[in-house]
């Protein structure tokens, strides 16, 4: 369904000195269709930008993604703006993925009204039907996004983006501003739908405990780069790479694991360490780590690994 | 404090009415036709409540057509620039290489000093309403051009484009249906700026003697006023020129009230949590 | 020593559809080194309340009762007292990092200005001290960051700015709206251990969703409900022996309990249901829960519960 292929992304700053800040760095994955990716990583590591450059909101510095065998970085205006109702966002922060000045039933009707798939007397039934999936109250329909909590503005994004009925939904850390018990709402509403309607998703979040019960895969990133990709199982039980293991030792609560402890600064994607992008906090750095750059390797069925030592 | 504004805001709007009612039904309003001609440099009376002029004419009359005049000529020309400037200022903030072009020459524009140009420009062209409009809409545009790009480019980067893009909507849709209503509060900030800068300018250049002699805009009937040696030996003045003057002193007054309570309005819901200022 | 105390506070937001009461009626106090955590379902008021304290909310607001903070009462200062207060005494660190950024001023600029305002300090020691705030926050290459504007900040790296930024003028309590969101674990430790060194000398209050977070920072807990509380307690208690059904239901949904929500929806807080605000979706409610309106009854030393079964 969706193939990245050596995606990458410089962002430049500076005029005189060029700086280059290399937020996402020659990533590759595929997502099957009706299938779950869940990423995750640090935060500032590129997530975000990955979820941008399928879109095409930003500017890709260079590879391909090809959205159902479509190659997205090749079509033009008007292409695009066919296609893009299949594909489709939810933002990380909520309160500023809605326009201020419209009032949140109008954000609501505004991808039905574009799309008229839906005729004009069946709209407002339409409306109703999908505030109500994602709990919200009528009375919500007048107001403005200053108006409402931050969960609950995150939950009109997604009434939006559920009256589009996308083929693949990006998922920026959908219910990072909900509580646990709408977030379990939510959540369990996204998988619904999913088996219901073949949605494909890219997953972002923090909350490991929820990426494992939605993700098919996880995919780890640190500093633009994937250092994992694997069965969400494989990933849990036996993670190869040091980054992934101390990320999932920080997420156990129950101290069932001994706890990992990163220690060091994480470097900056503006000046790069050489070598291994991990290495300034490794715990089981070696001298080869700050000279060569490691490569994904296979090292199970379907299981990725970038590092010196698998 | 947002009281005293919204109280200024009223008056402003009040006077505001005032002037536009006048012009509007100058003709029902107006004693006298303002082009007959009475006897010359009579004192106010019961039939001519501001007396006459040295030809004769009915000053009161005059002043009530002359607001016409003026108000025609700030109208017309704050709409025009605003929509140019607007449409300009949209699309240069919007699409990136368009908007360096525009950006260019608005900064020529710019750097040219407006009122001494008008003045010399004014001076070799014939006087009339519409070069005098013409002439202020050379200028006019820039401003809201500029500042309206500017804004744009801080609102383009917000999301809830990018989340229209990504339902599908094109990138006039874009402009036209979430960008224009979140810069509209600057459009009206900078009508009103323009409006006074043009009856102010406009009845200088009249008073210059730069202005349309058919038209009898306010600036036209001080102008008048002024070149009557009579002017300076009597109380002629009292009735003649004052009037003409207090209603431009009122009418940019009447703006000026207006926009400051607007600007309370057009504020955004919460204050800044760190420090004094609002944001 | 209590250091704020809030007594009989209500906040309400008339709107055409009828009036919203979102803070109805809390009875608070944060003691000068304390910290408190305020947890709830999205909506509940959580958000309304911390402004209110702030007195940010816009001028149609109605708000009555009386937040004493060291002995006087906020909602009879004058405007340029709480000016000062703000900031200096009280600090909030907003929920939505992108709406509360402003997009066409320097990152570095912003935190600055905060600290200028209240400490008088020249513009360079300002600049220093951001880019002191921004390392603390864990920004990498924070002296290049400085100078770079919201936009291209990564979300978790937004909000860890909102936190530099209610730091970094001393105040003597910060009102803390979901300070870790979209935070990655590794960095979420570091930043509760930040704010767990920032705690011991000052108050806070904590709203969060995310109870590990609540569980680990806070001395005690008041879980909020459709603008009142119904449960208070120490963290311990509040975990260990929850007593108000919603309370158990809200611990129930974590995704490591099984992600059950809480059956039903938040009620609308323009109707209020009768009685207790909780019955339509309380699996204990009897008649009298119908009928009449619980009071917060001490019934463990410091234990406060709202409901009639408990
Ligand atoms: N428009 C931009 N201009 C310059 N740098 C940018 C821009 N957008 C993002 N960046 C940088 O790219 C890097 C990756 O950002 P991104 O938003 O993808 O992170 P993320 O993984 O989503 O993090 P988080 O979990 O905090 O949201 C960051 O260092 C960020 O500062
Ligand atoms: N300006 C306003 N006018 C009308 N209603 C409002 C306004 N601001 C907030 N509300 C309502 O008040 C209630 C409480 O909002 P608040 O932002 O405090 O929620 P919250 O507890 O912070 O939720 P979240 O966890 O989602 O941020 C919500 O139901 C919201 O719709
Ligand atoms: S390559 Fe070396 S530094 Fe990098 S993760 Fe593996 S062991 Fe650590
Ligand atoms: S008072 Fe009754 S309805 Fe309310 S929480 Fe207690 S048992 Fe449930
Ligand atoms: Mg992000
Ligand atoms: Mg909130």
């Amino acid at each position: 369904m969706l193939e990245v292929l050596g995606l990458t992304k410089y962002f430049s700053s500076g005029l005189i000195r060029k700086r280059y800040l290399r937020a996402v760095d020659d990533v590759s994955f595929k997502i099957e269709k009706g299938k779950t990716l869940g990423l995750v990583g640090e935060s500032g590591c590129g997530k975000t930008t990955i979820g941008r450059l399928i879109l095409r909101l930003t500017k890709p510095t260079g590879g391909k993604v090809l959205f159902d065998g479509i190659d997205l970085f090749a079509l033009n205006r008007r292409e695009l703006l066919a296609i893009r109702p299949r594909i489709q966002m939810i933002f990380q922060d909520p309160d500023s993925s809605l326009n201020p000045r419209m009032k949140i039933g109008t954000s609501i009707a505004e991808p039905l009204k574009l799309h008229g798939t839906i005729p004009k007397a069946k709209r407002g039934q339409r409306i109703r039907e999908l505030i109500e999936t994602v709990g919200l109250n009528p009375e919500h329909v007048n107001r403005y996004p200053y108006q409402l909590s931050g969960g609950q503005n995150q939950r009109v994004v997604l009434a939006r983006i559920l009256a589009m009925n996308p083929d693949l939904i990006i998922a920026d850390e959908p219910t990072s501003s909900l509580d646990v018990s709408v977030q379990a709402q939510i959540l369990n509403l996204m998988k619904d739908l999913q088996k219901k309607f073949d949605h494909t998703y890219l997953f972002v979040s923090h909350d490991l405990d929820v990426v494992r019960i939605m993700a098919d895969r996880i995919a780890v990133m640190y500093l633009g780069r994937l250092v994992e990709i694997g069965e969400t199982g494989d990933i849990y039980d036996c993670a190869k790479h040091p980054y992934t293991q101390a990320l999932l030792s920080a997420a156990t609560v129950d101290g069932g694991k001994e706890r990992i402890v990163l220690k060091g600064e994480t470097s900056s994607p503006i000046d790069m360490p050489a070598g291994c992008r991990f290495h300034t906090r490794c715990p089981r750095k070696r001298e080869r780590c700050t000279i060569e750059e490691p490569e994904l390797v296979e090292v199970g069925r379907d299981h990725y690994v970038a590092c010196h030592l698998v | 404090m947002i009281e005293g504004r919204k109280i200024l805001g009223s008056i402003g709007l009040g006077i505001l009415t005032i002037f536009v009612i006048v012009a509007v039904f100058a003709p029902y309003i107006a004693p006298h036709d303002p082009h007959q001609m009475y006897r010359p440099m009579e004192h106010p009376s019961s039939s001519h409540l501001l007396g006459t002029n040295d030809i004769g004419n009915d000053i009161l009359s005059e002043i009530v057509y002359g607001t016409r005049v003026s108000l025609f000529i700030a109208f017309v020309v704050s709409v025009i620039s605003m929509l140019v400037g607007t449409s300009l200022g949209l699309v240069a903030g919007y699409f990136d290489k368009v908007g360096f072009l525009i950006m260019r020459v608005v900064d020529v524009v710019l750097t040219i000093p407006r009122l001494p140009l008008i003045i010399v420009i004014a001076s070799f062209i014939r006087p009339s309403i519409w070069n005098l409009i013409a002439l202020f809409l050379i200028f006019g545009w820039t401003m809201p051009a500029r500042i309206i790009r500017s804004e744009v480019l801080t609102l383009r980067r917000r999301y809830y484009i990018d989340a229209t893009k990504m339902i599908g909507g094109s990138d006039f849709y874009i402009l036209w249906r979430h960008i224009l209503p979140n810069v509209i509060p600057l459009v009206v900030v900078q009508f009103i700026m323009e409006a006074i800068h043009v009856i102010l300018a406009e009845s200088g250049l009249c008073f210059l003697g730069l202005g349309d002699p058919v038209a009898m805009s306010w600036g036209m009937v001080f102008h008048y006023a002024f070149e009557c040696p009579i002017i300076y030996v009597s109380d002629v003045w009292m009735w003649w020129m004052l009037p003409p003057g207090l209603c431009i002193v009122f009418t940019v007054l009447g703006l000026t009230f207006v926009g400051y309570a607007l600007e309370e309005t057009f504020n955004p819901k919460l204050k800044n949590p760190f420090g004094g200022m609002e944001r | 020593m209590t250091l704020l105390r809030i007594s009989d506070l209500k906040t309400q937001f008339p709107t055409p559809d009828g009036i919203v009461r979102a803070v109805d009626t809390i009875d608070l106090s944060i003691g000068e080194r304390e910290t408190l955590g305020l947890i709830g379902e999205t909506g509940c008021g959580k958000t309304v309340l911390g402004l209110t304290l702030m007195r940010l909310l816009q001028s149609s607001t109605k708000t009555e009762g009386t937040i004493i903070y060291k002995g006087t009462n906020l909602l009879k200062i004058s405007e340029a007292e709480m000016r000062r207060i703000r900031g200096e005494e009280i600090a909030m660190i907003l929920q939505n990092p992108t709406t509360s950024l402003n997009p066409v001023m320097r990152v570095g600029g912003q935190i600055a200005e905060a600290i200028r305002l209240h400490q008088g300090l020249s513009k360079r020691d300002a600049k220093e001290k951001a880019i002191e705030m921004l390392d603390a926050v864990r920004i990498p290459s924070p002296s290049i960051r400085v100078n770079e504007y919201p936009h291209e900040f990564s979300g978790g790296m937004k909000q860890r700015v909102m936190i530099a930024m209610g730091l970094a003028c001393n105040p003597s309590l910060i009102i803390a709206d979901e300070p870790t969101k979209g935070l990655d674990v590794t960095i979420k430790s570091q930043i509760m251990k930040l704010l767990k060194e920032v705690t011991e000398e000052r108050a806070m209050l904590i709203i969060t969703h995310d109870l590990g977070v609540a569980r680990e920072l806070c001395d005690r807990i008041a879980l909020m409900y459709a603008g009142e509380l119904v449960e208070y307690a120490t963290t311990g208690e509040i975990f260990e022996d929850p007593l108000h059904p919603y309370t158990r239901g809200f611990l129930g949904s974590l995704p490591s309990n099984g992600l059950v929500p809480i059956p039903g929806m938040s009620p609308s807080l323009i109707n209020l249901p009768d009685g207790c605000r909780f019955h339509p979706r309380c699996g204990h409610a009897t008649e009298l829960c119908r009928r009449k309106h619980p009071d917060m009854i001490e019934i463990e030393d410091g234990h406060f519960v709202r409901c009639f079964h408990a």
